[in-house]
């Protein structure tokens, strides 16, 4: 059906060069599917891993796994399900977005996503793009960004896709999916449910992690109605609430745990008007939690925020070769909490960004923004990317940008210790990237550089801790990816892989900064044979320092992890999956933070159905 | 040439005879064994990151060799002393080892060879002294409220233990004869002090007045006294569970914390910098006995103490890399500086 439009498009578009017309005419879909169009309009200068829902349907639902396995993206995980961040680039757990459907959702409260706490099966595909992004994705886009991304189709269809996943601990992952659509209307309804006792024994130990269960429910519903190809109005909705007991370092600890709520909704009204696309959205979320610190108290410190956002964006084409995208955006946070009495924050934004395609092979593109705030000093932000097609297999592309990292609810107003005189953290970069694109190989090395300055850390004063703005560390390093396919017979081979050499160099003290690997590296090997396909999967991570001053005695010592997995299609519509992972395959015994075990080898099996 | 020798001989022979000798006299008025490695000399605290790992504690003896990580070495089986490491008491034979993630490891005090782990009625425990055979910890418990921080009492013959609900964060504790005293609320508005009876275990506060928090104590001929934030060193008189007397320090002093007393000398640090004035003094002199110099902003005085005229400083640095402490004599003069473990915050003295 999308092969279809695309051909109906490039035929009426036909006067235009056909590469031309095929471009045009993805985007035009993915205005009327998808909600992140910058990722694809304004996002030609940087790379961008995609992660199909192929990917995304095997294995356990948590996004810090399914990055930590597919990307060179580092987290630091408190132990199997814990609260995990991440260092994308060297960078900080608070300079990686996380954008839903466009719309940045790291918390107000602490400036950062813990990827423990999203469940990827609800998504379509997730998009990991490599670098700044502050313009487009706001606060925290400076090491990258990862884009949880729902397409919205009109193809006459209604199908629903059951997924069943049962593994060691006790875990349990049951998804539904369900979408209906006519070609004006689409509707789609998404639940998934994960739960786990989480009490695996640690390796070469007589010890197993105790408090560590968790469970959560994630919802999601996203609706499209076209009055006519012109108008379009689209809403999606997400709501996750959690449980998780954090697991002990030591048995004598208190057992404690945490609570949290986040919803997310969006509405957008999208207008195609000759060479005008004009878009209107009102998003609003809210974020909460509680954390008990004993569990078998009744008393709980708590906050959160909700947040309002309108947005009004209009994007022209001038001419076949030209986009102006003037954006307006406000927003106002009202946050509340155990240490934070009520507060508003209100922010109004305004965007320029500029693309032209000069020439079929070069195009160059300049975004901007500037805010308007009285709740932190505001920089002027931007980036001006080139891309240029030196011959069919060989691209260059350079990226020059301006980002921030606002400072958080808890950095403003925590009581006490709040300091309201925060600036932000600022980040100037550069990168330039080689993609070599042949018949079944492309390849791709990327080198970047990061100059962060005004990092905000906590640091005890004479009577309580508060926030600084203090560190200056610069991140630099080489990004590669190599993916190729072979065909032989009926059986298919492919590889994907990824490998980052990142050095993040503290200024002061002249040393790596703690919890950045200097080295990470995976590779999935993938085998198709009719309705058969395994994959093996092997992920590296070098050794990190765990203190300032590189002390090697703490350091966590590299490790590596190899998993396998194998499925099956069964049925004569080929309608049921069954597969098995076996993760961890040497029973290697590692940790991401100090003191933490992660688990041994481990199973998941998996039962997807589609009817 | 010959007689050379034979006095060379008779030399040497001697040597060591009067060695053995000197060595056998020096035995001779010691009918006890040595108690231990670590019978003479002090610990330094290193409180640690987040983890049970990176804490440490280092002994220093009185010839000046160190031992690092001295639990670790002679305990290399035993369970971790748990997370963040607040504090040490003691009785005559054991030391007690207070982890705010809510253990208390009990070893010998002088082989710190390990007896037991005590974990239960302790939540967020800070701070501990011994009366009578019993051990008293204070307990922030949750600190999403106030009115659950309670005492938790250790029987010493058997490692049970009980709680007294007191409420009021508490922090610091000193006992006097059978009594116990709490400095609550070392951060807050909380501006009292809790005395327990440790017969009856009834609780009185004591208020210090408005702004008065009080966030350090010490004990000296059986007389107590506590040191606010806000300046004021106070006397508390436990008979009439009053305020006996109040020293203001001058304005110009801000911060001070750290109360320490050795022999009728009152030592107070703010800042960078250590005070003193004598036992009985009214006033305290705006010049500090010394100030050293930190390369941390915000790990400075992060352990201090006062014994035998010598002052120990420990300094936090970023609290995520070795720390330093050094050693003062009371007149200023550094005698010695040392490379610490995560964040030094306290030294203990056998």
């Amino acid at each position: 059906m999308k092969k279809t439009i695309i051909l109906l498009l490039a035929v009426c578009f036909s006067v235009v060069s056909f590469a031309q017309t095929q471009l045009d005419s993805i985007q035009y879909l993915d205005v009327i599917e998808l909600s992140d169009i910058k990722l694809k309009a304004f996002t030609n200068t940087q790379t961008v891993l995609k992660l199909s829902d192929s990917i995304i349907k095997k294995g356990n639902p948590l996004l810090t796994h399914l990055l930590n396995n597919n990307s060179t993206i580092y987290f630091k995980e408190n132990g199997f399900g814990m609260v995990s961040s991440p260092s994308f680039r060297g960078t900080t757990a608070q300079q990686t977005a996380v954008i839903w459907n466009g719309i940045n959702i790291n918390s107000q409260l602490n400036g950062q996503t813990d990827f423990s706490t999203v469940n990827t099966k609800l998504f379509d595909n997730i998009d990991v793009r490599s670098g700044g992004g502050s313009v487009l994705y706001g606060s925290g886009a400076i090491g990258g960004s990862i884009h949880l991304n729902n397409k919205i189709a009109y193809n006459n269809t209604d199908s629903h896709y059951v997924g069943v996943n049962y593994g060691s601990f006790n875990t349990i992952n049951s998804t539904y999916k369900g979408h209906f659509s006519t070609d004006k209307l689409s509707i789609n309804a998404n639940v998934s449910y994960l739960k786990s006792d989480n009490d695996y024994d640690y390796v070469d130990s007589n010890k197993s992690n105790l408090n560590g269960e968790f469970y959560s429910n994630t919802i999601g519903l996203n609706l499209g109605y076209k009055f006519n190809d012109n108008n379009i109005i689209k809403a999606y909705s997400n709501f996750y609430d959690g449980q998780r007991h954090f697991s002990l370092q030591l048995p004598t600890e208190t057992p404690s745990k945490y609570k949290n709520r986040d919803s997310r909704n969006l509405l957008e009204y999208v207008g195609l008007f000759g060479g005008f696309t004009s878009k209107l959205k009102v998003a609003y979320l809210t974020e909460s939690y509680k954390y008990f610190s004993n569990i078998e108290r009744d008393v709980y410190t708590d906050g959160g925020v909700n947040t309002l956002i309108l947005k009004y964006d209009l994007s022209y084409k001038l001419g076949d070769n030209i986009t102006i995208n003037p954006v307006l955006d406000y927003t106002q946070n009202t946050g509340e909490g155990s240490s934070i009495s009520k507060v508003k924050r209100n922010v109004t934004g305004f965007n320029l960004l500029f693309k032209q395609e000069v020439t079929s092979n070069f195009l160059y593109e300049i975004t901007t923004r500037q805010e308007i705030t009285d709740n932190y000093k505001s920089p002027f932000l931007y980036s001006l990317g080139l891309k240029y097609d030196i011959s069919d297999a060989y691209t260059v592309t350079l990226n020059g940008s301006k980002n921030y990292r606002v400072p958080t609810f808890n950095d403003l107003y925590w009581q006490s210790g709040g300091n309201l005189d925060l600036k932000p953290e600022t980040s100037y970069q550069l990168e330039l990237g080689n993609t070599f694109t042949f018949k079944t190989v492309d390849f791709s090395v990327t080198g970047f550089y990061n100059d962060i300055t005004d990092m905000i850390r906590w640091l005890p004063t004479t009577t309580v801790w508060r926030p600084i703005n203090t560190d200056h560390v610069k991140t630099y390093g080489v990004e590669a990816q190599l993916n190729a396919t072979h065909y032989f017979g009926k059986n298919q081979l492919t590889l994907t892989s990824n490998y980052a050499y990142t050095i993040s160099e503290d200024q002061q003290r002249n040393a790596q900064l703690i919890y950045v690997p200097y080295h990470k590296a995976t590779a999935t090997l993938g085998y198709n044979y009719k309705r058969l396909s395994a994959y093996y999967q092997y992920v590296f991570v070098g050794e990190v320092f765990t203190q300032s001053d590189n002390n090697p005695k703490y350091n966590i010592d590299a490790y590596y992890l190899s998993n396998l997995g194998i499925d099956y299609t069964l049925g004569k519509k080929k309608n049921i999956t069954v597969g098995a992972q076996l993760n961890n395959i040497f029973n290697h015994n590692y940790q991401s933070v100090l003191g933490r075990f992660m688990p041994g080898t481990h199973f998941n099996t998996y039962l997807n159905f589609n009817f | 040439m010959k007689q050379f020798k034979k006095i060379l001989f008779l030399a040497v022979a001697s040597a060591f005879l009067l060695t053995s000798c000197s060595n056998d006299d020096d035995m001779i008025p010691f009918d006890s064994e040595p108690l231990g490695a670590y019978e003479d000399g002090y610990f330094v605290l290193n409180e640690g990151g987040g983890n049970s790992v990176t804490n440490s504690i280092i002994f220093i003896g009185e010839d000046g060799t160190r031992t690092d990580d001295v639990f670790r070495i002679e305990n290399p089986d035993a369970e971790e002393m748990g997370i963040y490491i607040q504090n040490i008491f003691f009785d005559d034979t054991r030391a007690f080892i207070v982890a705010g993630s809510g253990s208390v490891t009990v070893v010998n005090r002088y082989t710190f060879e390990y007896i037991t782990t005590i974990s239960t009625d302790l939540e967020s425990p800070r701070y501990g002294v011994v009366v009578d055979g019993k051990a008293y910890v204070t307990n922030n418990a949750s600190f999403a409220s106030v009115t659950d921080d309670f005492l938790t009492v250790i029987d010493l013959t058997n490692y049970s233990t009980s709680q007294v609900l007191i409420g009021n964060y508490l922090d610091r504790i000193a006992a006097v004869g059978d009594k116990v005293i709490t400095t609550n609320n070392q951060y807050g508005s909380e501006h009292s002090v809790s005395v327990v009876d440790t017969n009856t275990l009834t609780v009185t506060d004591i208020d210090l007045g408005a702004g008065n928090t009080s966030n350090s104590i010490a004990v000296s001929d059986d007389v107590v006294y506590v040191l606010t934030g806000s300046g004021k060193f106070m006397e508390i008189d436990l008979d009439s569970n009053t305020v006996a007397s109040t020293v203001d320090i001058p304005a110009t002093i801000s911060g001070t914390k750290n109360l320490n007393i050795d022999d009728d000398a009152v030592y107070f640090t703010s800042e960078a910098s250590v005070y003193s004035f004598n036992l009985g003094d009214t006033t305290v002199s705006e010049t500090p006995i010394l100030t050293y110099n930190s390369t941390s902003a915000y790990g400075v005085m992060y352990g201090f103490a006062v014994n035998d005229d010598v002052i120990y400083i420990g300094d936090a640095a970023d609290f995520a890399s070795n720390g330093s402490f050094y050693e003062y004599s009371t007149s200023g003069a550094l005698l010695s500086s040392n490379i610490a473990g995560s964040a030094p915050n306290g030294f203990y003295f056998n």
